[in-house]
């Protein structure tokens, strides 16, 4: 499957992204012009050798990191060139996280640490809603009787569940996966793999980048990265890549 | 050869972190210097030997005046006519001893034409012996002029012999002029002469007399002065005690015999007292400095746990090579080898520069604690203080090596290579990370309390008004040489002799007026402020009978322009008039802290006071605004009374120069000459400089305060960076993730703002808990404390601007990038 950045409905709209990482004697240009769309529903998954810039573009996707160029829209808001606190918002709100190493809170209880997307937001959430909402998502993932533990009490593979609860608990619209399955043994890699599938089936909208071809092909779409620019299908680099829809803001 | 290996790579290796190796110097060069300094001043106050033989013989002998309830009235004051007695025939614990005297009135050289003024003391030839003066030229005294002798010969100091003699050897022989008499000079005593600071340390006398010169050498039974001493060598240094009870009761009971005609006086007694001449003369000046070093200890303590949190931060930052030397098979003790060759270069740095920094307070004790604080002449680098600067480095370097040895976890150092860098070889838990923090603030608010409480005090004093004007008044010093009175006269003919002389002064002061750079002059015995502190006293009875009730007065005898030339306000009632001066009419101006003594309301005009003797009857004509010129003998107001009765032994011109005019001695002195060639202007004072010396003590207090309050704070934010800057690196990833799931910049800064506030809170409950302490433990001492809500305040304000400061320094590298550096470890 290749990139198809005019179908309706886009989520995700990136235009000549690039991201050059400069020191005092060298720049390394991580990525190199990146055209992408991801629409509601999709499940794209990211994949290529090491330093080929997944890791780099999954960062600006989530706006952990801003472009040195180029333009990149979330439901038809330009969010390349916003504040430090704007883009927390827009992450808050807009987007989920699943990384490799889980990246729960210890000092946190189960509960703590998936309620925590929600204590972030501008506008507060009364307890009683939160409770309620992060029960669901204990459920979603089958970790209810583990809501009080902390997460160095728990396997690999339920700290795994515990981070996928978090990253759904706000109802992103984009959920984000960074390698989940890089820290499980097979057993545990395949259950999350089928847990974030079920949630695709559901309608959330997933980019995963993974280095396992296997998972890879469980995704609708594939990419995959070359020296920080998206190869077609033959593996030659997109050069005409399609003008983007205008999305009304 | 290892170590000196170990030494060069730590030096390369600090040269990389420049910034971590100036911020360790400077705080440790500064605090030691600090602590160097004020462990070198107690050491020369406290217990350094003084420079004259048998040291622990030496005592000095005084009385203490009682009131009939043994309430003590004065101190070291000495009844001398009882101890001319005692001279003639000491105790046999005694193997020397000397009377010692100063002059308090203006006294010249009146032999040079500027007649500059000199310090006299005046002694007895025991004094040269006990205190081994040594001599330039010519001899010291001998039992030639001993008591009694009437030699007229002159020891001079080798400054004025040089100043003023241009360093003449043929001085030898020749006389000098003092007063109304020659002296002929016998020796010129060596500059090396410490001279004991008997009179405090503001005063060094350039001229010694014998004993019978002394103004009061004669004085009449009952006669008590402060301006001397019974000097004595004991035969054995514990002898003291019982030389003590044998002289008591004799002094005691001569001196009630002495003082029974005199009604005021009845009942009253005097304690006979031998104080060791280490104490005699540093005074009260140990509670200072024993202060001054407390402060200093805490300063170098908030400095130690500041770098210890700097020394654990850099072996967190150091853990990647750590690693790599445990990996190639470093032992535990390679690895704190290398801490310690660190510390070493470090604690050398801090060291040398501490030295500087003790000399350069050295400087600034003697520049403004030289007339307050004793011995600062004899600070510098010597061998109890080089001994005491490297044994405290030396405790510092082990206890530093200690702490850091404790965090390094080797096990988990040599297995960090093989997990790809997660997890930390040098971990210093939360639990110890907010006990360092807490220990910090307890330790900075109790010295920012502790601090702020003087400082505002101090401010306070300084910011007070005097209550009378200053600027451009002088107080002019009168050297007297007419002839006193012989005793032997009658009371009306020896007051009519000082009255001769008030008047030869207020001619003067009326030639003065004329002279068109001055805008007004007063005669009087001492302006509101003396250049040496001094002042006169009167006391008064509120009825004959009542001699139970006794007024102490500050009293200034003067005329009618006293009190507009310093601008005093009259409250109540009027000024003396020119023909109540002129008859030296019975009547009296006292201030409201007087007359509110008489009478609760202060309403005391017209009034009768009387004096001691109850052959004088004085009115109240005026009340006087009181002046805020707390002294080390009264800390508050005390009672003040101006009449127009004769001046005494102090006569001094008040004079008010018309703005932008430079006080002149020879335009004075030609004006006394043109009444009397027995009166010379010794000395020109400004008022405002007597204001300001006085005032030194509140200024140098601030001083010292203000610079605790600044480096207490420094330190207290330094340190407690140090520790949130570490908890920053070891919650970096922690905090990214929270980022990455959407808390912004201000979140994350209140969430770490509240976290930081626990420990902060338990450290000033500590520091509360301290102060209390402390406050139970001074309240059994004689120290007295005023506390302020502003001395309070400021420390809690200034601290909890530190952890506002410290927590955004602390977590601004993390918070302003993108969430990705901090997940990313940068």
């Amino acid at each position: 499957m290749t990139q198809t950045p005019n179908l309706p409905q886009a989520t995700i709209s990136m235009r000549g992204i690039t991201k050059v990482f400069a020191t005092d004697e060298m720049e390394t240009h991580a990525l190199r012009g990146i055209d992408l769309a991801i629409d509601t529903g999709d499940f794209v998954s990211i994949c290529g050798p090491s330093g080929c810039g997944k890791s780099t573009l999954l960062s600006l996707l989530g706006l952990l990191d801003m472009p040195t160029s180029g333009s990149y829209q979330i439901e038809g808001h330009e969010v390349s060139g916003l504040s430090l606190s704007e883009a927390a918002y827009i992450r808050n709100e807009k987007i989920g996280f699943i990384f490799q190493s889980f990246n729960l809170i210890d000092e946190l209880t189960v509960f703590d640490n998936i309620a925590l997307p929600l204590r972030y937001r501008r506008s507060s959430i009364p307890k009683a809603e939160i409770d309620a909402r992060v029960q669901a998502c204990l459920q979603k993932v089958d970790m209810t009787h583990r809501s009080g533990h902390r997460p160095n009490q728990l396997s690999g593979g339920q700290q795994q569940r515990i981070a996928i609860a978090r990253a759904l608990v706000g109802n992103p619209a984009l959920l984000l996966v960074d390698e989940p399955t890089g820290n499980l043994d097979s057993k545990n890699g395949d259950a999350v793999m089928e847990m974030l599938c079920e949630l695709n089936r559901k309608g959330t909208t997933l980019c995963m980048v993974t280095h396992d071809p296997r998972y890879a092909d469980m995704a609708g779409r594939k990419l995959h990265l070359l020296d920080g620019r998206i190869l077609d299908a033959d593996g030659a680099p997109l050069q005409h890549p399609q003008p983007l829809r205008q999305v009304a803001p | 050869m290892r170590f000196w290996k170990a030494l060069a790579t730590a030096c390369y290796s600090l040269s990389k972190a420049r910034g971590y190796a100036a911020t360790v110097v400077l705080t440790l060069g500064l605090t030691l210097g600090t602590l160097i300094a004020m462990f070198n001043l107690n050491y020369q106050v406290l217990t350094a030997p003084l420079p004259y033989a048998d040291e622990d013989q030496l005592i000095v002998g005084s009385t203490t005046w009682l009131e009939k309830d043994g309430r003590m009235l004065y101190q070291r004051l000495l009844p001398v006519h009882l101890f001319r007695q005692q001279y003639a025939q000491p105790s046999a614990y005694v193997s020397e001893q000397a009377l010692f005297g100063f002059s308090y009135v203006g006294m010249t050289l009146r032999d040079l034409a500027h007649s500059p003024e000199i310090q006299v003391a005046y002694t007895t030839p025991g004094y040269m012996r006990m205190f081994q003066m040594p001599m330039l030229h010519g001899r010291a005294f001998s039992a030639e002029e001993d008591l009694g002798s009437h030699r007229a010969v002159v020891i001079l100091s080798e400054h004025i012999w040089r100043q003023h003699y241009n360093a003449d050897p043929a001085m030898l022989e020749r006389s000098v002029q003092i007063g109304n008499q020659s002296f002929k000079v016998i020796g010129i005593a060596a500059a090396t002469f410490e001279e004991p600071a008997l009179t405090g340390p503001a005063r060094r006398n350039n001229v010694w007399l014998p004993w019978d010169y002394a103004p009061d050498s004669n004085a009449r039974p009952g006669d008590i002065s402060g301006a001397h001493l019974y000097l004595a060598k004991l035969r054995r240094a514990q002898d003291r005690l019982a030389f003590e009870q044998e002289l008591r009761p004799i002094v005691a009971q001569r001196f009630e015999e002495e003082i029974a005609a005199i009604p005021a006086q009845a009942g009253r007694t005097v304690r006979f007292q031998a104080d060791p001449l280490r104490l005699a003369l540093e005074g009260d000046s140990s509670k200072a400095t024993l202060s001054m070093l407390i402060g200093s200890v805490l300063l170098l303590l908030i400095a130690a746990a500041n770098i210890t949190n700097l020394l654990i931060s850099r072996a967190v930052r150091q853990q990647r090579t750590m690693s790599i030397q445990a990996a190639l098979g470093a032992q535990r003790h390679h690895l704190i080898g290398t801490v310690l060759a660190e510390l070493s270069w470090l604690l050398t740095l801090a060291l040398s520069l501490a030295l500087l920094v003790a000399e350069g307070a050295y400087a600034l004790l003697w520049q403004y604690a030289g007339t307050t604080l004793p011995h600062l002449h004899t600070l510098g680098l010597n061998g109890p203080t080089l001994g005491f600067a490297v044994l405290v480095c030396l405790l510092l370097a082990l206890g530093f090596a200690w702490l850091i040895s404790r965090h390094i976890n080797y096990r988990a150092l040599q297995q960090q290579l093989q997990s790809s860098g997660k997890g930390s070889g040098i971990q210093v838990s939360r639990r110890i990370r907010q006990a360092l923090i807490g220990a910090q603030v307890a330790l900075a608010a109790l010295l920012l309390i502790c601090s702020a409480q003087v400082l505002l005090q101090s401010l306070q004093q300084l910011g007070q008004q005097t209550g009378f004007s200053s600027s451009d008044r002088y107080q002019v010093t009168i050297d007297n040489v007419t002839p006193a009175p012989d005793e032997n006269l009658p009371l009306a003919e020896r007051r009519a002799a000082l009255r001769q002389q008030k008047e030869e002064l207020m001619q003067v002061r009326d030639i003065l007026a004329q002279h068109p750079t001055v805008q007004s002059v007063s005669v009087s015995n001492y302006p509101p402020i003396s250049f040496d502190g001094y002042y006169g006293s009167a006391n008064f009875l509120t009825a004959p009978e009542r001699t139970d009730r006794l007024l102490f007065s500050r009293a200034v005898y003067t005329d009618q322009f006293y009190l507009p030339l310093f601008g005093i306000a009259l409250l109540q009632g009027r000024n003396f008039t020119a023909q109540e001066i002129s008859n030296q009419a019975p009547v009296l101006i006292i201030n409201q802290t007087l007359a509110k003594q008489i009478q609760p309301d202060g309403q005391v005009l017209g009034h009768k006071l009387y004096s001691t003797d109850g052959q004088l009857t004085f009115e109240i004509i005026g009340i006087s605004a009181d002046h805020y010129l707390p002294d080390l003998w009264s800390p508050t107001e005390t009672g003040r009374s101006y009449l127009t009765r004769n001046l005494g032994n102090s006569a001094n011109l008040q004079v008010q120069l018309k703005p932008g005019m430079q006080a002149d001695k020879t335009v004075i002195n030609q004006a006394m000459a043109q009444v009397s060639a027995h009166y010379r202007a010794a000395n020109i004072y400004s008022i405002e400089q007597n204001i300001d010396r006085l005032l030194l003590r509140n200024v140098l207090t601030a001083g010292v305060t203000s610079i605790v309050v600044l480096l207490s704070f420094l330190l207290a934010t330094i340190g407690i960076y140090g520790v949130l800057s570490y908890s920053m690196q070891l919650r970096r990833f922690e905090l990214g993730v929270r980022m990455a799931i959407g808390a912004r910049p201000g979140t994350i800064l209140r969430q770490l703002l509240l976290e930081n506030l626990k420990p902060v809170l338990a450290g000033l409950i500590l520091a509360a808990l301290l102060l209390m302490a402390l406050w139970l433990g001074l309240q059994q001492t004689v120290f007295s404390v005023q506390l302020s809500a502003g001395g309070f305040v400021l420390p809690l304000l200034l601290i909890m601007l530190l952890t506002l400061l410290t927590t955004l320094l602390s977590v601004w590298g993390i918070i302003r990038k993108p969430a990705l550096h901090a997940l990313q470890g940068q």
